[in-house]
């Protein structure tokens, strides 16, 4: 920005005023605002007043007579086994897709990077559930992995007696989700991955190929250094995205069988919206802040500094 | 055979049987993520003693349209795709408008205080959307949006992606057409219409088809703030079929080959402009 | 109050001046223009009304709305429209009462019996708009009950919907046992259960058709009553961790284990497919699924009354009721309270379709005598048996909890997943029962 200010600054247009103020200030302000408007009422207030609420015993009919607790709801998630069981979930969740999501991703990508007929076609497929929206995507994982009338379990009962029911096992409920949410959402770090690979200079492999490097070495020396902030960058959007999961439970199991596929974000909805505890609603949602936070900065510090 | 020519024809054995495996696994995972969509579409049309059976039929032995015509005429499918095609819509566009003018403004203008409203703009990134929604829904409230389409837009407008993408591409507009311009006699405004959206019309597109697939497609806020059946979008209207008394499986299918259809049509038509716009936010470059 | 009215009103033509969100969404809040107002010499008003019905029962009810926007049957000098929302029953008490909080909720709403005492908070009593002496004898005794509490009428009754057993005659037939004699006792449900899994391919038994948690209790609540058993005490405990609730818990246990009376699964819906495609030969569920029954071709289905627990002291079957009640509003007016109440009253003694064509037993006294309900096609089936268990008296109704979300099925999941063996004995599932069910009335 820095030097086409300097030179703006020295324009005409810059040197009009309006009333006294700058001409170009004026402007400035006057373009910005429409969106500064949304932008303040319905993000960066609604995230100020969360904090606010969160330390209250939030009264939804009268707002103004709810009582200050200080960090009471804090407190009380600590001891609230649910809390705890819906973290336990999330963690569960997001510690089986993510890294799919990124090494299924990737390795896509550099298949698909090679030689290979069809790269078109590949890249639509691998793409396209991406762009359905969730509620879909549980509709039509439900006739998969229906017990009883599930394609899955009817290939599987030609090589064993009862095949399991896929969302009705404590076990199996939530790898299911995650499966299935690898198919939804592989093609979103797929396309990333592609477009970062094909940004690598050719010259740097025949340079490696020069020293007599194996595959192995280039891809390590070359390939993943030059990726490194689109991994980093699809790493951290999917710890954020997957910590948020909600709608696979919410549609496809209500957090069952036996409360092992709760997750953090079903476990708001549900104190806000079902049991109107909006204040513990808020800090449920303070603390899943702070996590994504946390996981940003390891994040950064483990990948994003390796030099 | 010599050494050398042993080893170059196992090389190229080698390179082809690698290359073949390569094919193997690229195409068998396309068909593997395929086989749920065709095996949907397949059973949308097949009447229901063959759903039910536990026997899968991949070919319809015999075909019903049954499904569809209850759809289209027995629930408020219609309706829905309206409503989520009004709020999609909407949301994109006033997110072109009103994102394009303040990356404008901040890129191409010059003012005090821009650089701390680009830092409060970059750090609300670091906002999860769910986390906001208990006071979000309250201010939603207060507005009187509840149930309202704008109650759905205005959250989605507020999201900040836009004017990131649109502030990395209109920052790497040379100043030498903006200076040419002014030299012109350009106003401000006809800078930005005349040379800076026109510039930006690829990444513009991009940012358009994204926002509307991301809508189209979002999930929970709609569902906490429209009550009425008959203001849904199509994303918890057909959730609210599956967990209403409709157990036909034939109508879960019919409805999701549906509801996914002028998503399909709009990925088949703007693939690309959807694919870049994915790349942006992961590369950093418009290239 | 006045202030507040008008701050109201200027927002809601702010919001219809911004354009789109006027079409639909907020046709209720524009219509009737200033008749919030109250008493300003407008004759039209613009009644919200809040419903969740589905299936077979959600056209009848937007038939009766439309006969009512048409007939304009209150005897008054005003015009009234009732705008009719439909929110589906999995959202519908979350989004009412997070509406009701924030003081946008409807004029005029369904609301399950179930929940008058613990949202009393966010009611009012239909008796503060409507001499309910004149009309208490408008309805029948036990309906009359259901919306009593604490001495005080909460609502106006519209329906009772006990649970039934349905069995499959044909599923009867192949495992030998007389399809017109569906089972009375225990001696005889056990005996037909055996006999089909023994004598068939198909499950005997399914607890409730959608396997899900509170269709779970409706079965297993009717169980434990007939045994003698409480559900709760005096003090809103939940006493049911006792020798009948033990019972029919190892009962559930057992019939997805041992006895072999259905698959041991959670899966949604297994019943209600299971039953429509025949595979099914007996099930528990409520007067709604007539409706839907009749709607399967090829399904040759009977009715039996579900009094067949073992060791029964005495005959008890669950049952809630439809009832309308008029929300808790600081901008509804005392015309428009009293107009709501009137269409309240029409709406629930005027409409025999709605136990007709629902299913359902009407609250209204003189609506069982009427040729309508006793031309349904379900009367003979099932409506005159769930009539003869009403005067019996078997039904008891679903406990009206002082507080808490007393059909929320985060409150019932440990039944399902019992029948599902997702916890080591039947003991552990109803000890977490009660431990949920407890924290849910706390809270």
């Amino acid at each position: 920005m820095g030097l086409r200010n300097r030179f703006t600054k020295e324009s005409d247009h810059a040197r009009q005023t309006v009333f006294g103020v700058r001409k170009e200030t004026v402007e400035g302000v006057a373009w910005s605002l429409p969106y500064l408007a949304v932008f303040s009422v319905f993000l960066v207030w609604p995230a100020l007043k969360g904090m606010y609420m969160s330390l209250f015993d939030w009264d939804p009919f009268v707002p103004s007579q709810s009582e200050f607790i200080g960090v009471q709801n804090y407190v009380q998630l600590l001891h609230d086994p649910v809390f705890w069981n819906a973290m336990q979930g999330t963690v569960y969740f997001v510690a089986l897709s993510v890294p799919l999501l990124v090494l299924v991703g990737l390795g896509l990508a550099l298949g698909v990077n090679k030689n290979v007929k069809g790269k078109r076609i590949l890249r639509a497929i691998y793409f396209s559930p991406y762009i359905l929206t969730v509620a879909v995507v549980t509709l039509i994982w439900s006739e998969v992995y229906s017990e009883g009338y599930g394609l899955i379990n009817y290939y599987l009962g030609y090589v064993m007696d009862s095949p399991p029911g896929w969302l009705t096992s404590t076990d199996l409920a939530m790898p299911a989700l995650a499966f299935m949410t690898v198919w939804w959402l592989v093609g979103f770090n797929f396309v990333i991955f592609l477009a970062a690979r094909q940004g690598i200079p050719e010259r740097l492999y025949e340079a490696a190929r020069l020293d007599g490097a194996s595959t192995w070495r280039a891809f390590k020396d070359v390939t993943l250094p030059q990726m490194r902030n689109s991994i980093l960058f699809v790493v951290i959007i999917q710890f954020i995205l997957q910590f948020q999961v909600f709608a696979q439970p919410y549609v496809l199991t209500g957090g069952g069988p036996r409360d092992s596929t709760d997750t953090l974000v079903y476990y708001l909805y549900r104190s806000a919206f079902s049991q109107q505890q909006y204040g513990y609603g808020a800090a449920i949602g303070y603390v899943l802040v702070m996590i994504l936070v946390l996981i940003a900065v390891i994040n950064f510090k483990v990948i994003g500094t390796n030099d | 055979m010599t050494d050398a020519e042993h080893e170059r024809s196992g090389l190229l054995d080698d390179v082809s049987l690698r290359s073949l495996g390569t094919h193997a696994v690229l195409y068998g995972t396309a068909i593997l993520m395929a086989v749920p969509y065709l095996y949907t579409i397949s059973r949308s049309f097949q009447p229901r003693r063959f759903l039910t059976s536990p026997k899968p039929f991949w070919i319809p032995p015999e075909i019903t349209f049954e499904y569809y015509r209850h759809i289209l005429t027995q629930s408020l499918f219609v309706q829905w795709t309206i409503n989520t095609f009004i709020i999609a819509g909407g949301a994109t566009l006033i997110i072109l408008v009103i994102d394009s003018m303040i990356a404008f403004s901040l890129t191409r203008l010059d003012w005090p205080g821009q650089s701390v409203v680009m830092g409060v703009i970059l750090a609300s990134f670091m906002v999860p959307y769910y986390m906001n929604i208990v006071p979000l829904y309250t201010v939603v409230s207060d507005l009187g949006l509840v149930n309202s389409y704008w109650g759905v837009i205005l959250p989605a407008v507020a999201s900040p992606l836009g004017v990131f993408l649109l502030y990395q591409f209109f920052r790497d507009i040379p100043d030498e057409y903006e200076e040419a311009a002014r030299l012109d006699g350009f106003s401000t405004f006809q800078i930005y219409s005349r040379i800076v959206l026109p510039l930006a019309r690829p990444i513009l597109a991009s940012l358009a088809l994204f926002m509307f697939v991301y809508n189209w497609n979002a999930f929970l806020w709609p569902l906490i703030v429209l009550s009425d059946q008959a203001a849904y979008t199509l994303p918890i209207g057909l959730v609210n079929l599956y967990q209403g008394n409709i157990t036909t499986p034939g109508l879960h299918m019919a409805v999701t080959v549906l509801a996914s259809l002028p998503l399909f049509i709009v990925y088949l038509f703007f693939q690309g402009e959807i694919v870049r716009a994915v790349q942006i936010q992961g590369t950093g470059t418009t290239g | 109050m006045t202030g507040d009215r008008l701050s109201t009103s200027t927002r809601r033509r702010f919001i219809a001046a911004t354009g789109v969100t006027g079409s639909i969404a907020l046709a209720g809040c524009m219509g009737g223009g200033g008749s919030s107002g109250g008493g300003g010499g407008s004759d039209s008003y613009t009644i919200t009304f809040w419903e969740l019905f589905s299936g077979g029962e959600g056209p009848v009810m937007k038939d009766i709305v439309q006969k009512f926007n048409d007939e304009q049957p209150l005897d008054v000098e005003e015009e009234v429209t009732i705008n009719r929302q439909r929110t589906p029953w999995a959202q519908y008490y979350n989004k009412l009462y997070t509406a009701l909080t924030s003081g946008s909720g409807p004029d005029m709403a369904i609301m399950h019996a179930a929940y008058l005492r613990s949202w009393n908070n966010v009611i009012d009593p239909i008796g503060d708009y409507l001499e309910t002496s004149d009309i208490e004898s408008d309805y029948l005794d036990n309906h009359w009950d259901l919306v009593t509490v604490e001495g005080e009428t909460r609502a106006l009754p519209m329906d009772l919907h006990p649970l039934g057993g349905y069995y499959n005659k044909d599923v009867f037939e192949s495992a030998g046992l007389d399809p017109e004699s569906p089972p009375t006792n225990w001696e005889e449900f056990q005996t037909a259960g055996n006999a089909i899994v023994d004598q068939t391919d198909n499950a005997a038994f399914s607890q409730s058709p959608a396997n899900d948690g509170f269709g779970s209790w409706r079965t297993w609540s009717s169980l434990v009553k007939q045994q003698g058993g409480t559900l709760f005490d005096s003090d809103w405990n939940p006493s049911f961790n006792n020798q009948a609730g033990q019972n029919t818990s190892q009962l559930f246990w057992d019939m997805t284990g041992d006895m072999g009376w259905s698959p041991q699964t959670t899966e949604a819906d297994w019943g209600t497919n299971a039953f429509s495609n025949g595979n099914l030969g007996m099930t528990m569920n409520g007067t709604w699924y007539v409706a839907s029954l009749s709607d399967v071709e090829d399904l040759n289905w009977g009715f039996f009354k579900p009094n067949v627990a073992p060791n029964r002291s005495q005959e008890a079957v669950w049952a809630d009721g439809h009832t309308v009640v008029l929300p808790r509003s600081q901008s509804r007016g005392q015309r428009k309270s009293e107009l709501a109440a009137k269409a309240a009253h029409w709406m629930t003694t005027e409409n025999p379709e709605w136990g007709a064509r629902a299913g359902h037993l009407p609250a209204a006294a003189d609506i069982r005598e009427s040729e309508v309900f006793q031309n349904s096609p379900f009367y003979d089936k099932t409506l005159s048996k769930y009539l003869e268990m009403a005067e019996n008296d078997v039904y008891f109704y679903q406990p009206k909890v002082p507080n808490g979300d007393p059909t929320s099925q985060d409150w019932y999941q440990w039944l399902r997943d019992l029948w599902g063996h997702n916890y080591e004995n039947p003991q552990a599932a109803l000890e977490d029962g009660v431990s949920t069910i407890s924290n849910g009335i706390k809270e």
